[in-house]
């Protein structure tokens, strides 16, 4: 029993913070879906440019962990901001497909420039000293790097929800998700909000790409590479549903650790089937409402 | 239908004879060697170590031996794609007009373009690709990497050496990690011990932390692991490390912590080891002074790896193939039939082509992590001297 | 969702002809036997992806099926026509058939589940079912090779005349017939009341629904159909390479695929030949110049191709054809 107990302990913490990163990565693209329905699979660019980033900057500019991954993030927001402004507004009324292809054209952009610029080899981010050790919880020791993750999943989720439920900036962006041209309408400048959510959007899967490659290592390869896992949450998600990405992204997390636990091998293939049968049976998500 | 036929075959005659013959040119000065590489997609590392290791070799040997000019022609398979493969060596010979080939990092690669070889009677030289069936593909094909046994068998016999009882395999799940994962543990029970758990991971796993917990609830004193170099090396070894198993075990696997990649981790990696036919750190005059070479002309940060090592040592025997028809018309059977059995010290040290297998027989080193003056690095611990790699029937019983 | 693709498809009454580009395109493809006889390879690897890339366009272009997963239909027949030979059926051209009969076979089976989909949850389960299959492969070692890939087969002559040989000769000549007579095939199909019929499907699902036809049904034969093509090309690829490795099944060979049709032009079936020797050719050329250069190219002429030329390749060319006829006025968007 208590060998039991001692599994589960060890399956929601490290299957937590894998679907705590797997959430900041993906939350940006779940927006996105949401707020201008454009499946964005250049979504993967952003965080390894985040990741790319905090490496140039703590090198190049000698700058500290804890400065360089709030700045890479910030860039990249903004190149976000630009890239929402320049291109990705031209894609919102043009067809599903157009908008998959001409996203692909952007990942595969960045995958060459990757590769350019920093050359095949894999990268990971040298973690602060204060993230280096481990620390004793319920029972047993757990790495800092965990706990660090979690706290980070745990504080994008609180200021999801105070922005979103508590502040105008919030209802105007619910209200836009929800219907455009009637927010349009009622005077809110859709226009503003969607630039700044993709903004915001992009900043976090470069926070992601940050702060997650203890777990996914940087490589040109990272946009194309971890496209499908990003694609499951998304889908998983209903399509839009920033909410249920949250629980979602959570659930994968959990449940791939807790297969691979305890069905390793089998564990490459779960994650196909659930997503084959969940999107099957429901198409709008696993948390929408039938009917 | 019939006249349309008839016309096609009259076209395929026609081109066969402007495309002329298979590659039978007389005493020409020049040796073409076409080398399939990855210069993109997830295995350009070894891409870029075969260049190296290549140029490095001509850089220190000159461009031509036994009196011919030696020519190297590359091209990018530019991920696993054995079609691509077999299409670029069938150019590299009809267009190209090559003599030789070499490169092939992926067993698969080495299988697909077999029956070309055999074809056209081209010696080909398989840098990496250690799949045991890849010198079955023909008999023109030579190795200046290693037959994974080579590696697998010899970290169990260096385990037991250190006492091991009790080991746990973790190996990717794919035909090499089988490949590995059988001789490991063929070798490591005839020699006594004891394997107390097995697990293939899914190459798609990017959280290996659920691997290792299973691993960490058995009682193990030692852990043997192969995955593919890049992010699932990383991960599993931080993996292990961050659950003190690298500290508490005797953790042995391949290619996973070569020096370039050391900066990849922290400190808990040390003690990891490897079992490989390849050290940066070794101290014989060929390393030293390709080594040096090598940093001369990619700066003095580049490190050698098991990829630039193979390049050099398989230029080195291209070489020895060129010079062996010196004065002769070139044929390749023959030069292949002029290396078999030759030995010579290569960087890995003393090797020689085991003239019945065309296998290698080459030491296999020990290399473990340390950390000397602040800077991780793999040292030398122990080696097998000698090892030959096992045959068809070990494999497969 | 509501089903959209690409909105430069054809409306049904602009019925294709069996035009000039066709009999250009495969009298250029004829040349190149002669011009460049020590390219063959390449140029049978590219027909096969033309083929490929056809198959998709019926998918695609005819019946609005967007799919990330067509890879599944390419892998299953090229493992079929490894295995056959393996088995000791090597003659090629019953190999081929058998070959794509399985893979339609596939897509009959998945058809009636998946069809029910559209938008981005089609494209999810399509990328999942592809990715699931891939799995299987590398797992299942005894039955497909795993990673080392199925290897040791031999082909006989085609026709009984045409001996393989390295220098790609039958290869190319075989794969470009089997290319012309997929590419008439689909021509007949696309003017055929089917192919209306889905065209209809495609543009409104609900209205064919209401005037009852049997939409899913229909789907799925066009999905059948389509998988039938994505087999032969994937046994030709086994055939004229006498290998089959994991990758036929791999996302990547989904993605490539889609991206050559899209750059060449959807819905117009010329889109994949056109798009398949672009494709590759600048793939193939600018690794000589900069191993990276070919993606960003490729991207960035996927971001042209979607923001300005919309159309792809064909669309471009029509453009020009039909401006110097003077049927467009400049400047008007079609």
């Amino acid at each position: 029993m208590e060998q039991f107990l001692a599994s589960l302990a060890f399956i929601v913490l490290y299957g937590g913070t894998y679907g705590a990163v797997l959430f900041i990565i993906s939350v940006g693209l779940v927006m996105t879906m949401g707020l201008m329905r454009v499946p964005n699979l250049a979504h993967g660019a952003f965080a390894a440019l985040g990741g790319y980033l905090t490496i140039l900057l703590m090198n190049q500019a000698g700058m500290h962990y804890f400065v360089a991954v709030p700045a890479a993030v910030i860039l990249v927001a903004a190149l976000g901001a630009l890239a929402e402004r320049a291109i990705y507004v031209r894609l919102y009324n043009i067809p599903e497909l157009d908008q998959i292809l001409l996203t692909v054209g952007i990942a595969f952009i960045f995958v060459g420039g990757l590769a350019l610029t920093f050359g095949p080899n894999v990268f990971t981010i040298r973690l602060p000293e204060v993230l280096s050790g481990s620390v004793d919880l319920f029972g047993r020791s757990f790495p800092v790097y965990r706990v660090f993750l979690l706290a980070v999943g745990a504080l994008i989720i609180l200021g999801f929800w105070l922005v979103f439920d508590r502040t105008t900036l919030g209802a105007k962006l619910r209200a836009a998700v929800d219907n455009r041209s009637m927010a349009q309408a009622t005077g809110i400048n859709v226009e503003r909000i969607v630039m700044l959510a993709f903004a915001a959007g992009t900043g976090l899967a470069a926070l992601g790409g940050a702060i997650g490659a203890g777990l996914f290592p940087l490589e040109p390869l990272y946009p194309i590479k971890y496209l499908t896992i990003i694609l499951i949450i998304v889908a998983l998600s209903g399509f839009g549903n920033i909410k249920s990405s949250i629980v979602v992204a959570m659930v994968v997390g959990i449940a791939d650790t807790a297969a691979r636990y305890y069905l390793p091998e089998l564990g490459g293939f779960a994650i196909y089937a659930l997503v084959i049968a969940a999107v099957a049976m429901r198409p709008a998500g696993m948390f929408a409402r039938q009917g | 239908m019939f006249e349309l036929k008839r016309k096609l075959a009259a076209f395929a005659a026609v081109t066969a004879l402007v495309v002329g013959l298979p590659v039978t040119a007389g005493a020409q000065d020049q040796i073409k060697v076409g080398i399939l590489s990855h210069d993109t997609g997830p295995f350009a590392q070894n891409g870029r170590g075969f260049h190296r290791g290549i140029e490095v070799y001509q850089a220190l040997h000159g461009k031509s031996a036994g009196g011919r000019e030696i020519e190297f022609v590359y091209r990018d398979i530019g991920g696993p794609n054995p079609a691509v493969g077999k299409r670029l060596a069938e150019e590299l010979i009809v267009r190209e007009k090559v003599h030789i080939l070499g490169g092939f990092a992926l067993s698969s690669e080495a299988l697909a373009v077999g029956p070309i070889v055999e074809q056209t009677k081209t010696p080909a030289i398989t840098f990496i690709a250690s799949s045991p069936s890849v010198l079955a593909g023909s008999q023109y094909f030579l190795k200046s990497g290693q037959h994974i046994a080579q590696s697998s068998s010899a970290g169990a016999t260096f385990a037991r050496k250190q006492g091991a009882e009790k080991c746990y395999i973790v190996v990717s799940d794919y035909q090499p990690g089988y490949d590995a994962q059988k001789a490991f543990r063929k070798t490591f029970e005839s020699a006594g011990g004891q394997i107390v758990g097995e697990v293939r991971v899914p190459l798609n796993t990017v959280d290996f932390a659920a691997i290792v917990e299973g691993i960490a609830s058995t009682e193990t004193d030692c852990i043997n692991v192969f995955v593919p170099p890049g992010a699932p090396a990383i991960g599993l070894l931080r993996a292990l490390a961050e659950r003190g198993l690298v500290e508490s075990n005797f953790v042995v696997g391949m290619g996973e912590a070569e020096d370039h990649i050391l900066p990849q981790y922290d400190d808990s990696v040390v003690g990891f080891k490897g079992a490989l036919y390849y050290a940066e750190a070794l101290d014989n005059e060929e390393n030293k002074t390709f080594i040096a070479k090598l940093k001369e002309l990619y700066g003095p940060d580049t490190q050698p790896d098991f990829a630039s090592a193979s390049a050099y040592d398989g230029a080195h025997l291209i070489y020895e193939m060129v010079k062996s028809q010196e004065g002769k018309d070139w044929s390749g059977p023959d030069a292949v039939e002029a290396v078999k059995g030759l030995s010579w010290n290569g960087v890995r040290g003393p090797m020689k082509i085991d003239p019945e297998t065309r296998e290698l027989v080459q030491n296999i080193y020990l290399r473990e992590v340390q950390k000397v003056d602040g800077k991780l690095q793999n040292a030398i611990v122990d080696q097998l001297e000698a090892v030959e790699a096992p045959s068809k029937e070990w494999m497969e019983n | 969702m509501k089903i959209t693709v690409s909105s430069t498809g054809l409306s049904a009454l602009d019925r294709p002809r069996m035009p000039m580009i066709a009999l250009v395109v495969f009298a250029l493809a004829l040349a190149v036997f002669f011009v460049f006889p020590d390219r063959l390879s390449l140029a049978a690897y590219i027909g096969i992806f033309a083929l490929f890339a056809l198959s998709l366009d019926l998918a695609l272009g005819m019946a609005g099926i967007v799919t990330l997963g067509h890879a599944a239909f390419f892998g299953v027949g090229a493992y079929t026509a490894g295995w056959l030979a393996l088995a000791g059926w090597q003659e090629p051209i019953t190999g081929v058939v058998i070959s794509g009969l399985c893979a339609a076979a596939l897509a009959g089976a998945l058809g009636p589940f998946i069809l029910r989909l559209t938008g981005l949850p089609l494209v999810m389960v399509t990328l999942a079912v592809g990715v699931f299959l891939f799995e299987a492969a590398n797992k299942l070692t005894w039955l497909t090779g795993g990673d080392d890939g199925l290897y040791g087969m031999t082909f006989s002559p085609v026709l009984g005349i045409f001996e393989w040989s390295i220098y790609g000769t039958t290869d190319y000549l075989y794969v470009l017939a089997w290319l012309a007579l997929a590419f008439y095939g689909c021509h007949r199909l696309t003017t055929s009341n089917f192919g209306l019929a889905l065209r209809g499907v495609r543009e409104n699902r609900l209205r064919m629904s209401l005037l009852g036809s049997s939409v899913l049904a229909q789907l799925t034969l066009a999905y059948a159909l389509s998988a039938f093509i994505a087999g032969v090309a994937g046994a030709l690829l086994a055939q004229t390479s006498e290998f089959v490795g994991l990758e036929v099944l791999s996302v990547e060979k989904s993605i490539d695929v889609l991206v050559i049709l899209v750059l060449g032009g959807v819905g117009h079936l010329y889109g994949a030949l056109l798009g398949a020797p672009v494709y590759l050719l600048i793939k193939d050329m600018s690794k000589e110049w900069n191993p990276h250069a070919w993606m960003i190219i490729i991207g960035f002429m996927l971001v042209f191709v979607m923001l300005v030329a919309r159309g792809g390749i064909h669309g471009v060319l029509h453009k020009v054809i039909e401006r110097s006829r003077g049927k467009l006025p400049n400047g008007e968007p079609r």
